[in-house]
């Protein structure tokens, strides 16, 4: 019944799916590798390949809907329009890159880690793609429930604790949109879980603003946005690098993902009823995680607190509801998930040959790395968002949303960006600049292959920064779809 | 060559000079030299009043408010449920005797409830 390969939604997922199934068969180590690189380049293969059939016309190849559950109104609909677009095509580029850079890592028990990778592809695809709400929720928690076998078996000494604390977490937060999702189910006029029965549902303003938070919840937990941000600096700190990044590269995108697409639609009236409370608690995160950054010794935990930093003004913009701070939000989406993973990857070339993130114990790395520390130079200005870079155009567009809004949350938020060249800057001294140590002296240069996925993290890095117009021209629909429910015009 | 050697000697000696006075000036400037050789203290005026206080209340976010507050807050309701969960397992004793009579305590509760309690 599902099994049709005629369209990409359908692919997206059935390839990852599939891929992912057969490693656990696959017992010799470099044969599970091989394998699961190969299947996640098919994968972003044909995601490229969809970028050439945009167009309304192939309207059948970019949109699916299959008999799931027809006795409760639920049908497996999937769809690759401009916003999940955007995030599938980010999924489809990370994996590849990062079984890539991690190639050489050797796991125990590798068939079932690259399974569950690989299943948290799919599960990733499956919450970008579904245009219904149930099968949403199923791709929601398809998600979490292997990216917790992957923190708590293959991760650091507290990786049990750590990853029980996110499971329990993201799962509670879970709940609630299970409830949310039921009410509104009930008040459908056709009792569907299908989107647009949902988005054509009517709901008084009192019901809005108690649904908003049964929502709100399990999607700031995800993103996570303040204050219910501390699992991710444990997990990120516990997780082995390759699981960090696709947690921080893409599944946090499926919080800020959900607000768009469920959220914003859903509940436009409690959102400005509220919007004041949300923003400033998104700026407060903003700063409250840049000053947690500035202190951080350990180089995964700084990267936590300024991720959770840039959530923090994605959640802000998204909030505004005005137009260029959801088109920077979805650019910025895209533009963070391949900075931070780029990020990841330095962390891991340091952490692989040295044994150590600790910022006080390392530095003069540049001495021994220059390739590494020019690569690593580049990623840290986009992660600042320096004109030119990828992330420049969606801080941009996401600063005018809120500057739009109310100037002082704008000014506020403005404060972030110098906190975050601070600790940038000084981590990118004091690790590779100064003086060479004991630790760092056996340093050596970074390989031929890291050479080339970092190189491609800075052309995309470049790419976007320089001529966005590309990423414009995909978000713009979804934009508009958005804003016109928002607005009701 | 006289001429030569003369000049050389001048140019050595006006050297020793100069180098003996530029060892003496080293030492100390005063009044306003001193504040521009101190390039007007701003570094250290910027020190004070921006990066220290900034850098203490951001250990104070992270040791207190994040690591103390908000983590203390999440952890201490997983430890509320396991401690409350041991204290509640000392109900099932096993015991027939011991469960009857909370169940007989629970009837007459319940039963006392249904007739006062309207």
């Amino acid at each position: 019944m599902f099994v049709a390969f005629d369209n990409f939604p359908a692919l997206l997922i059935w390839l990852p799916l599939i891929g992912g199934l057969l490693c656990f068969f696959i017992k010799d180590q470099r044969a599970v590798k091989a394998w699961s690189l190969t299947s996640s380049i098919v994968t972003m293969g044909l995601m490229m390949a969809s970028l050439f059939f945009t167009d309304q016309k192939y309207y059948n190849l970019n949109s699916v809907s299959y008999i799931w559950l027809p006795e409760i109104g639920s049908s497996f609909s999937l769809m690759l329009d401009g916003l999940s677009r955007i995030l599938c095509l980010l999924t489809a580029i990370s994996f590849p890159l990062i079984f890539a850079i991690t190639y050489q890592t050797e796991y125990k028990n590798a068939s079932s880690f690259y399974g569950l990778m690989l299943l948290t592809q799919c599960g990733l695809m499956g919450v970008f793609l579904s245009m219904d709400a149930l099968v949403f929720y199923f791709f929601w928690e398809l998600a979490l429930i292997p990216a917790y076998f992957l923190s708590s078996q293959w991760g650091g000494e507290k990786r049990v604790q750590a990853a029980f604390k996110f499971f329990i977490y993201t799962f509670a937060g879970s709940l609630f949109l299970l409830i949310g999702i039921i009410y509104i189910y009930l008040q459908t006029s056709n009792q569907s879980f299908s989107i647009v029965s949902f988005y054509n549902t009517t709901l008084s303003v009192k019901d809005q603003s108690w649904l908003f938070w049964f929502f709100f919840v399990a999607f700031a937990i995800k993103m996570p946005v303040f204050p219910f941000h501390t699992w991710q600096p444990d997990v990120y700190e516990q997780s082995p690098t390759a699981v960090t990044m696709v947690l921080s590269g893409i599944m946090v995108k499926m919080g800020v993902f959900a607000l768009l697409r469920w959220l914003l639609v859903l509940f436009p009236d409690a959102i400005r009823q509220y919007d004041n409370i949300l923003i400033g608690l998104a700026v407060v995160g903003m700063l409250y995680a840049s000053c947690i950054a500035m202190v951080q010794d350990d180089l995964k935990r700084l990267v936590a607190y300024s991720s959770i930093a840039h959530i923090g003004l994605m959640a802000a913009a998204v909030f505004t509801m005005n137009e260029p701070g959801l088109q920077g939000v979805m650019i910025q989406m895209f533009s963070h998930g391949i900075n931070i993973i780029g990020m990841w990857m330095v962390i891991y070339l340091i952490e692989k040959q040295t044994g150590i993130r600790k910022i006080s114990q390392l530095g003069g790395l540049a001495q021994q790395a220059p390739v590494l520390a020019i690569m690593l130079v580049i990623i840290a200005l986009a992660n600042i968002a320096l004109p030119l870079t990828n992330a420049f155009v969606g801080e941009f567009l996401m600063f005018t949303s809120l500057f739009k809004f109310n100037p002082w949350y704008a000014g506020a938020a403005g404060i972030s960006i110098i906190l975050a060249a601070v600790y940038t800057l000084n981590m990118v001294k004091n690790v590779f600049y100064g003086n060479i140590n004991s630790v760092t002296s056996s340093f050596r240069e970074i390989m031929v292959h890291e050479r080339v996925i970092l190189a491609v993290i800075v052309v995309m890095i470049f790419m976007v920064g320089i001529y966005p117009a590309p990423m414009f021209e995909m978000v713009k629909q979804s934009t508009e779809v958005i804003m016109s429910r928002i607005t009701g015009k | 060559m006289g001429g030569t050697v003369l000049f050389i000697l001048i140019i050595t000696f006006y050297v020793i000079i100069k180098f003996s006075r530029y060892q003496k000036t080293e030492v100390e400037a005063s009044g306003f030299a001193r504040v521009l050789e101190n390039k007007w203290w701003v570094d250290e005026i910027y020190d004070a009043i921006i990066s220290k206080p900034l850098k203490g209340f951001s250990l104070f976010l992270n040791n207190i408010i994040e690591r103390s507050g908000i983590d203390g807050i999440v952890n201490g309701v997983g430890r509320f449920v396991q401690y409350s969960g041991r204290q509640l397992r000392w109900l099932q004793s096993g015991q027939v005797g011991s469960y009857i009579l909370i169940m007989v305590v629970a009837t007459v509760v319940f039963f006392i409830i249904q007739l006062f309690g309207k």
